[in-house]
Parts: C-alpha cells; structure tokens; sequence
C-alpha cells in the first residue's frame, strides 16, 4: 500500500465529521468545504510526519483542520473590522443573534453570531482551553469569558424553552 | 461571596480555568448557598449536553461528492511528487528543486518584492550558485552538513542553525526549518530573516533555498564581518502548516 492510499485510507472514514466540524466552526457550507479540501493538502503534505500511526490520524487532521477554519476567522475579522461590543446582554442582542424557537442543539448553536458560535463550538466541541480559543481566535481571554458566558445563557434559555414545549405537546 | 461573583465566575470555574484561590472561594460559596450549587450543576449538565448534541450532529456528518472531488482533484500535483519520490534511482538526479535567488540591497530577506524563482535541476542550479563551492548531491535532499550549533523547537516545528563561515568577502550562515511547513511559493514570500552583528543587521548578498516535504534547507550570504562577532538570526512568518503561538524565532550564535 502506498502513502497515498494509506493516506485516503485514513481521511476518508473522517471527511465526514471533519466537514461537519468546520461547518460549525465557520457557520456555512461553502467555506466548510474549502477549509476541509486546505487541511486536507495540509495533512497530505505533512503526512510522514505523523506520529502514533492510524490511530493518531483523527486527532492529528482535526488539529490541522481546526488551525485551518481560526486562520479563517482571523483573516475575516482583518477584512471586515467591526467594532461591536464585547459584552451583550440579553437585551441588547442584535436580531440576528436571537434563536429560532425550532430544531435542536445544532439548529440552536448556528444561529449564533460568529463570534459566539466559534467560541462555543472549539469549547464544546472540540474540548479546547479558553486560553487556547483566546489564542486561535487573537481575541483577549477575557472575551472569550464575556462571549461564552452571553452565548450559554442564550442557548440554554432556548433549549430549555424547546424542551418545555416538547413536553407541553406531548 | 455574593451570588453575583458567583455568577460571573461561572463559566471559569466550570471549565477549570481559576486560580486555586478563586476556586476555593467558590467552591465555598457552593456549600453554603443552595441556589448557586443548583446553577452549578445545571449549568454543567448544560454543558455536557450541548457537547454531546454537537458531537451527535458532527458523526453523522457526510462530506459532499463535490467536495470530495474537489479535494482528490486538489490533491493531484502532490500525488505525483509522491510518485517521483517512490523512484530514489531517480530522485536524487532529476527531482526538481526550487532554487530562489535573492541579490537584496536591503537589509533583509523580505522576498515579496525581489525574487527571482528558478527552477532547474537540482545540482546544475547549485553548482552555478556556487561555482567554487564542491556541493554534496546530499544537500540536495535538504539535508545539512555536520550538525547544528544552535536550534530551536516550537509545537514541533525545529530551527537549526549550522555553523557560519566567515570569509573576507562575506559570511555564509546555512540553517533548515524542518516540521510541518507550508510547500508553497506564497507562503516562502512571506518568510523573512534577519542575521544580525554587533553593529546591528547584516545586508544580504545572497540567499538559496532549497524545499523538500517538511523542510527548507537556506544558504545565505551576508556582508562580512570582523572575526569573532556574535551573530544573532532572527526568522518570522514562518511557512507553517500549523500556526504555533511563537512567530518570531531568535538564534544567537557565539563567536
């Protein structure tokens, strides 16, 4: 077998949940795509570099991937310098960022605002520290608290208010 | 401790990151109010929650055919290097290198807006670099003479640094990057280094570069100096795959 077809060996059973992942991550398809076909020459350029073998593999590419969609986010937020404030509260939360009453933790999480759903999804999906997301992301640590703090209780307050009525129309 | 500290520590204390008298604090607090340990637990169970959803959701995944082919088609000019280095009878003579002039006035290699890319055949385009340099075919393959006399190492990307060789007409300082490096044009533009004197940056004649998966081999020649200087080489915008925290790296050299 040579590398390549060890290399796809390994990558396809993963192309699946690394597109998911930088969906989520990046909040749309088309750019979930082009961050997945990057990491993806990445790894197949760095793949003899790969230590632990096949069952390093899932864990090393969506390390790569992971660097590939914060490289994303940062190169967005250098094109489009927004001034917003860091810390919004429930009140004065842009339109955009108030969830839709269907659909479930995923439905819940994309409808965030980038910068709340990035800082939500590396947390709880992909299990980074907050001053790892701090440093992905180039925002300050405390940021990442504000965001992640204003981001939870939105989300709770709308899975829990889809719970009660799943269990009012039963 | 009142509730409200509580709360806007939350977050922090649920995912480990207070200091240990922070956390005392607050896990005193939890024993004696009732509401807040209540918020605690729910507020992790939350957590734990929205990470298994989010993981549901992401195993159920499909990359798209699309996408798919986008990526095999992408993939087609690296699968034929792989193909060219499965042949080693063959490597070695006629494996392209990229060598990359630069005759700089400046006083360092910020090649975006002085390079001249050659492509040629490995030892022809060395031997014609360095007409009087007896050139290892070795050094071909990226790899350095002796060993380095300085190194550095961040997130598994190295630096070394061999020993320079200073001559009345110039010093020559040869060093390799080796890690997960970025295999690109683009991205060596953007790479920058600085070899510095006693009296501050050297102007650079001369630079080689030759890349291979995963390393890049550099030969610069700098101004000379006097015998016996310590030098410092200063590297940034390193052609990463990976993004480390560290993007400036310094070598200081002893005479």
């Amino acid at each position: 077998m040579t590398s390549e077809d060890r290399f796809f060996a390994l990558f396809k059973p993963e192309a699946g949940r690394l597109y998911r992942t930088a969906w989520a991550i990046l909040g749309n398809e088309a750019d979930a795509g082009d961050a997945v076909q990057e990491t993806t020459i990445r790894a197949y350029r760095a793949f003899d570099q790969l230590k632990g073998g096949a069952v390093a593999f899932p864990a090393w590419i969506r390390r790569i991937l992971v660097n590939t969609c914060t490289q994303i986010i940062r190169k967005r937020t250098r094109v489009i310098p927004v001034e917003r404030p860091e810390d919004l509260s429930e009140e004065r939360m842009t339109p955009d960022m108030q969830l839709s009453l269907d659909g479930d933790v995923w439905d819940a999480v994309r409808e965030l605002d980038e910068r709340y759903r990035a800082v939500v999804v590396l947390r709880f999906l992909n299990d980074m520290q907050l001053e790892d997301i701090a440093t992905a992301l180039d925002i300050p640590l405390g940021t990442v608290k504000s965001r992640l703090h204003t981001a939870l209780k939105v989300l709770r307050t709308k899975l829990q208010a889809e719970n009660g009525e799943r269990r009012g129309a039963v | 401790m009142p509730c409200d500290d509580f709360q806007a520590e939350l977050v922090e204390y649920l995912h480990g990151s207070l200091p240990p008298d922070r956390k005392a604090a607050i896990e005193n607090h939890l024993s004696t109010c009732q509401a807040c340990a209540e918020e605690a637990v729910a507020m992790r169970d939350f957590g734990r929650m929205l990470s298994r959803g989010l993981r549901e959701w992401v195993d159920e995944g499909v990359c798209p055919p699309d996408v798919m082919a986008q990526i095999e088609e992408s993939l087609r000019p690296a699968r034929r290097r792989s193909w060219w280095k499965s042949w080693p009878a063959y490597a070695s003579a006629v494996a392209a290198v990229f060598i990359l002039v630069v005759v700089a006035a400046s006083q360092t290699m910020d090649m975006s807006h002085q390079i001249a890319s050659i492509p040629l055949v490995g030892g022809l385009a060395t031997n014609l670099l360095y007409p009087n340099h007896d050139v290892d075919v070795d050094d071909l393959d990226g790899r350095t003479p002796g060993e380095p006399v300085a190194s550095t190492e961040h997130d598994g990307v190295r630096l070394d640094v061999y020993k320079p060789v200073t001559g009345t007409d110039a010093v020559r300082i040869q060093y390799a990057l080796r890690g997960e490096l970025l295999d690109t044009q683009a991205a060596m533009t953007r790479f920058e280094a600085t070899l510095a004197g006693s009296k501050g940056a050297l102007k650079i004649h001369r630079l080689q570069i030759v890349r291979t998966t995963g390393e890049v081999l550099l030969t610069a020649e700098y101004e000379p100096v006097l015998p016996g200087q310590a030098l410092t080489l200063t590297v940034k915008n390193l052609p990463l795959t990976v993004p480390v925290d560290k993007d400036e790296w310094q070598v200081s050299l002893k005479p």
